[in-house]
């Protein structure tokens, strides 16, 4: 199988992380954080240390900033939602996921604001400014994935947490697509809430995210419980990690997102990007040749973009397409992909696109199988 | 030399602090309380070896949540 669904998920993973979780499974199957026994304070230790590595990652204040959550989703309704109030106005771009839309589209029931500055591909300056002018006195917060899930086109991260910091606002970032191939440090990009999936390009199991916490001042909860300590408050501690962190947490996929995070600090973040935009610019070389197809984005630049294109084939719709590419062996992505404002922005939402993505596993040579079976089609 | 306790919040604060005093030079190590320091029987404390004081503020250099301290002199 040609896997370039990686955008979704990343497969395969790597065998070190199938270890650790086996292992962990075998050998560490106690609560971690709750129990005196030597069981659970060593499984509280490979915890802590996935935490740490995700802390220095992420350039986070400390290992305690890193909350585990299901996923990045999970990650930013918690950030939206424990800081979001009656009458406060965000700023979102205009290629956000459902996982952003959707929790701000369920805030607007409790009187929270949108606004959606147009992103311009490649060009930081005009991004920056079209968040700016949506700004208004009661704006808290700008929110914004690193880049596009649909079209791989990067947001300037930098820039916004300079502007965020500017006008004393808030930045949360969805780095969903962006996690594991583009450094992002919080202090640097001044960013309040940092959210990922653990299984995309952190190469950990599905089931697995991280919220890290920039700024924990301002953060109420959305769910409460046990959190192994101050058993005897009935209310939820006021520290992190455990003010977000209630119940037993996925002690096997927490423990293989540490070794996700290993390898990919092994293999070098900029090892991975350059690898995966190669694949990509050599695959949008491929598709640009060929008469009928239809491309969303520039060609692939390692400053501007992610390793992810949209395509469509003529009229022929994508669902067909990503099905054609199925029987032959060749995991692709068609629809919305979870962003029917990403795809209204560029014209796309009638019918979606086809979205191939890369990973540290994809070659060469499944570039050129791909599309050879693509230019079949036309 | 002093011996202190230090009752903290979570297992995650105790790594911490553990990992910042050892870095530092400090006999230090992860336990579970004894029944005066926390009746409840949950929680963590980090048994240290060392100066109160100096110990006391790099613990808080590093922001780990102190819940109770109990001291003692074993010189």
């Amino acid at each position: 199988m040609i896997y370039f669904d990686n955008a979704a998920t990343t497969f395969p993973k790597p065998d070190t992380v199938l270890t650790a979780m086996v292992q962990s499974m075998q050998s560490l199957g106690a609560n971690p954080g709750r129990g005196g026994f030597a069981m659970s304070i060593a499984v509280a230790e490979e915890i802590y240390k996935t935490r740490e590595t995700a802390s220095k990652l992420f350039g986070a204040a400390g290992a305690e900033c890193v909350v585990f959550t299901h996923n990045c989703t999970h990650a930013i309704n918690f950030a939206l939602k424990g800081v979001l109030k009656k009458g406060d106005h965000v700023v979102v771009s205009n290629l956000e996921h459902n996982a952003m839309v959707r929790p701000l589209t369920a805030l607007a029931k409790q009187g929270i604001t949108v606004d959606f500055a147009p992103v311009s591909e490649g060009n930081s300056e005009k991004t920056v400014q079209a968040f700016r002018e949506k700004i208004r006195p009661d704006t808290k917060m700008i929110a914004c994935m690193a880049a596009s899930n649909v079209f791989g086109i990067r947001l300037p991260i930098m820039e916004l947490g300079q502007l965020a910091k500017e006008k004393n606002l808030l930045f949360l970032v969805d780095s969903a697509q962006t996690a594991g191939i583009i450094p992002i440090d919080v202090k640097k990009c001044n960013i309040d809430y940092l959210c990922m999936p653990g299984h995309k390009g952190l190469y950990g199991p599905m089931g697995t995210g991280i919220l890290i916490v920039n700024n924990p001042d301002q953060m109420g909860t959305i769910i409460e419980g046990g959190t192994g300590g101050n058993s005897d408050m009935l209310v939820q501690p006021e520290y992190l990690p455990e003010r977000l962190e209630s119940g037993t947490v996925n002690m096997p996929g927490i423990i293989g997102l540490g070794a996700g995070m290993n390898f990919v600090m092994e293999q070098g973040m900029d090892h991975l990007y350059s690898h995966e935009m190669n694949l990509a610019k050599k695959a949008y070389e491929g598709l640009s040749s060929m008469k009928g197809i239809r491309l969303y984005t520039n060609y692939p630049d390692n400053g501007a973009h992610v390793p992810t294109i949209s395509f469509n084939i003529g009229d022929l719709s994508s669902s067909i397409v990503a099905g054609k590419l199925g029987k032959e062996d060749i995991a692709s992505r068609s629809g919305l992909q979870c962003a029917p404002v990403a795809h209204q922005s560029m014209g796309t939402i009638d019918g979606g696109t086809v979205r191939i993505s890369f990973s540290a596993f994809n070659t060469e040579q499944e570039v050129i199988k791909f599309l050879e079976i693509t230019n079949k089609m036309l | 030399m002093d011996k202190t306790i230090f009752m903290l919040g979570s297992i995650t604060h105790a790594f911490k602090g553990r990992d910042y005093l050892q870095a530092k030079g400090y006999k230090v190590y992860v336990d579970r309380p004894s029944k005066e320091l926390d009746p409840t029987g949950c929680g963590y404390v980090l048994t240290v070896h060392g100066d109160f004081n100096t110990v006391k503020s790099l613990l808080d250099e590093v922001c780990v949540r102190i819940i109770k301290i109990q001291r003692s002199d074993v010189t």
